[in-house]
């Protein structure tokens, strides 16, 4: 018998995981689907989980798997959107003046390690990823989150990897832009 | 060295593709030079790296 205070904190992981979904999916209803997929997949292999990790990189690891099939699913229409997306002109074409030195300079972000342990950090790296336009956010959690390889991304989603190479380039240079300006150690956040 | 130069521009264009795929021997020179000399780029190198480290703590 599974351990019930055990399937009690993997049901308490589901709007951390539903947040995840959406940030990746980028759907509701896929997002939904894939949780739900996960919550049954994680009470079902409660048995099989020998507590060598925390229960949470565990489940997060199953929610991984579910949304790529997901992604599998639906594959057309998010190869569509991708399309439409690389097609677009970049609008994030001001953050650089004509000769090609860039309007803001950019500021030190303090030392790596210890601005990897603000959750404020992941909090608006979050935030910033949702204000991408779809296409930009799910390739960007492709590549950084689930940690895929590139020729497997623009396999997955139909895209030439030249237009995989600049939306990925477009997701970064928006998201250190937008780090800029909303997170607190950012070089133009409001003090 | 005029065929090596590159704007900030192209630079951030290749911070990005090399962690993406390999960039070849002559754009590396060119982003190599560049990064040598400008402050900036090399600022933006790290947010990339940053930014790549913290999407993979998302959850965990």
């Amino acid at each position: 018998m599974p351990n019930e205070s055990l399937a009690g904190e993997v049901a308490a992981l589901r709007p951390m995981l539903l947040r995840l979904a959406r940030l990746q999916l980028r759907n509701e209803g896929w997002a939904e689907d894939a949780v739900s997929e996960t919550l049954v997949a994680a009470l079902e292999g409660l048995a099989g989980f020998h507590g060598h990790s925390r229960i949470q990189t565990w489940v997060v690891g199953i929610l991984k798997h579910k949304i790529l099939d997901q992604f599998r699913r639906s594959g057309r229409e998010v190869a569509l959107d991708a399309e439409d997306c690389a097609a677009l002109p970049d609008e994030g074409e001001d953050l650089f003046l004509p000769d090609g030195h860039r309007v803001h300079r950019p500021a030190s972000w303090g030392n790596p390690e210890e601005t990897l342990r603000q959750a404020q950090f992941l909090e608006v790296l979050q935030a910033c990823v949702d204000q991408l336009p779809a296409a930009q956010g799910r390739l960007f959690l492709l590549r950084e989150w689930m940690e895929m390889e590139t020729p497997e991304i623009c396999k997955e989603l139909g895209l030439t990897p030249t237009n995989c190479f600049v939306l990925l380039h477009r997701a970064r240079s928006r998201l250190r832009e937008c780090l800029e300006l909303r997170w607190e150690g950012g070089a133009r956040a409001a003090s | 060295m005029v065929p090596f130069r590159i704007t900030c521009r192209e630079a951030q264009e290749l911070l990005s593709l090399q962690r993406d795929t390999s960039l070849g021997p002559l754009r590396r020179l060119r982003l190599r030079t560049h990064l040598w000399m400008c402050h900036g780029c090399r600022e933006v190198m790290r947010h990339f790296e940053i930014l790549s480290r913290a999407a993979r703590r998302l959850g965990s």
